[in-house]
């Protein structure tokens, strides 16, 4: 006999693959309003992100139900620290989905593309990133958690190149300012999305192995804000 | 928060390859634990998994219980408690029980309290009155009870009666307190009052106390023992038990999908 318990428990993780689907189509809305300079595209994504908030204010509570009520232990209560921060994470998502969506419109209006070949090697990058981070912590895939961990530094320095491309491109000409900012708007949300997906990937290690390798990597130091 | 390793802390009680037979029945297979000195261990499993034959062997309890052949050792302190010199009288003053269902004697409170050191030869009354004091002031029974010691003790409510327990457990000032579901017939207020008194008396003693209650395992003790059909599964620190149990069969008890 399926208990109560099991299905409270399917119930919070078919909502979080819902959440994730929803956060994953709202990427691709503004990803893709982005490249194809098409705003109606890109406000898709702000469609999403009402969903999202939603979703995370009744995954919250279903959530505190559970402790209040299931006192979850052992893999049960890992899962559902975990899910706690996941949903946080996708909430946070959506929001720089949306972020990426605006500037993708404000660039389609101004009638100028980005002119950035990093800029599509990123959102490829994060795409993967979401794709695997979410598939990780759903199948409670500990090596592809890791991939995700790994593949994170590649977006950071596309991030860099970004930045500097766009001073270049300002100081060969004022009037590009408008679009650099834009630019620079898309690049940085993106490389938040990496960093969130980063997240996502570690609740995945705490899940299956019990371990928080939070800030374990000494590469990065708390508190350094790249550019 | 620190976690600490049961093996880390010195040991009071060490049991080292305990078997024990009911008759033909073996009831505990090859135990090897070592109970922590001043901490509280809680002994977890369903029912007929052996721990509460477990704790009964650690004051010998199960010497009354007819046909019941045990083999291996428990030290206190060093010395096995099987040898065939040891008091059992002074192992139980040593190390006191507290059962599930509260037993006080059909006497006054006082004399409940003061019935243990009498019986070790203390008869001196300021010092028999002191004793009651203390021991139920460790028991938080004293400010509920100071004013009508000589009532019956059977006039107590059950939690009353079950801390009553306690400080008669006490007053003989043992190094070990065994209890065996201590709470589990008792509402929440007086539940919450013995767990609340169990993390004050590991100051001064070590305790092993066998519960169904997963919470108040959580709740109440530093190590858990998981026992089943017989075997100690798993032994370590209650947060890893609760968090990150390494057997399966622990994770599965714990999380209520055994069986």
């Amino acid at each position: 006999m399926e208990r109560h318990f099991e299905k409270q428990l399917e119930f919070i993780m078919a909502e979080v693959r819902r959440m994730a689907d929803i956060v994953s189509d709202a990427f691709e809305a503004a990803t893709t309003g982005l490249s194809e300079r098409d705003p109606v595209v890109a406000s898709h994504a702000f469609e999403s992100e009402k969903q999202v908030n939603e979703m995370e204010l009744e995954l919250d509570n279903q959530i505190v139900e559970f402790f209040a009520l299931q006192h979850p232990v052992a893999t049960d209560l890992r899962f559902m620290l975990a899910t706690q921060k996941v949903v946080n994470d996708l909430e946070r998502l959506s929001d720089h989905c949306v972020n990426v969506a605006q500037s993708a419109i404000s660039l389609a209006n101004l009638n100028r593309g980005p002119g950035l070949s990093e800029l599509p090697d990123m959102i490829e990058g994060c795409r993967i990133m979401l794709r695997d981070s979410v598939r990780s912590f759903l199948t409670r895939d500990v090596v592809l958690a890791n991939e995700v961990l790994e593949r994170d530094d590649r977006v950071d320095g596309l991030n860099r190149l970004v930045v500097r491309h766009v001073i270049d491109l300002v100081n060969a000409e004022k009037a590009n300012i408008e679009i650099g900012l834009d630019i620079i708007r898309i690049s940085r949300n993106l490389e938040r999305i990496g960093d969130l997906c980063c997240n996502f990937a570690e609740e995945t290690v705490f899940l299956v192995e019990g371990r928080n390798i939070k800030h374990a990597n000494p590469a990065k130091p708390e508190g350094v804000v790249e550019a | 928060m620190i976690h600490e390793n049961p093996s880390d802390v010195p040991s009071r009680m060490r049991a080292s390859g305990l078997d024990l037979f009911y008759g033909q029945k073996q009831a505990l297979y090859g135990i090897d634990l070592a109970i922590p000195k001043n901490r509280v261990t809680a002994l977890i499993g369903p029912s007929g998994c052996g721990k509460s034959t477990f704790l009964r062997c650690l004051n010998r309890m199960n010497d009354l219980i007819e046909g019941v052949k045990v083999t291996g050792t428990v030290e206190l302190d060093g010395a096995n408690i099987y040898d065939p010199r040891i008091d059992t009288v002074g192992l139980r003053r040593k190390v006191g029980m507290i059962f599930q269902k509260s037993n006080p004697f059909p006497k006054s409170i006082y004399e409940n309290v003061a019935y243990g050191p009498k019986i070790h030869g203390i008869k001196d009354k300021a010092t028999l009155d002191g004793l009651v004091e203390k021991s139920l002031r460790g028991a938080a029974l004293w400010d509920e009870v100071k004013d009508s010691l000589n009532k019956s003790a059977l006039a107590l409510s059950g939690g009353q009666q079950q801390r009553l327990c306690i400080a008669r457990a006490i007053a003989v000032e043992p190094e070990v307190l065994l209890m065996d579901e201590p709470a589990s017939a008792l509402d929440p207020i007086a539940t919450g009052r013995i767990e609340e008194l169990i993390l004050e008396l590991k100051d001064t003693f070590t305790i092993a106390i066998v519960t169904h209650n997963m919470q108040q395992a959580g709740r109440v003790s530093d190590c858990t023992a998981f026992f089943y059909m017989g075997r100690l599964i798993e032994f370590g620190n209650t947060h890893n038990i609760f968090t990150n149990p390494r057997e399966k069969q622990t994770e599965d008890y714990v999380s209520g999908r055994f069986g």
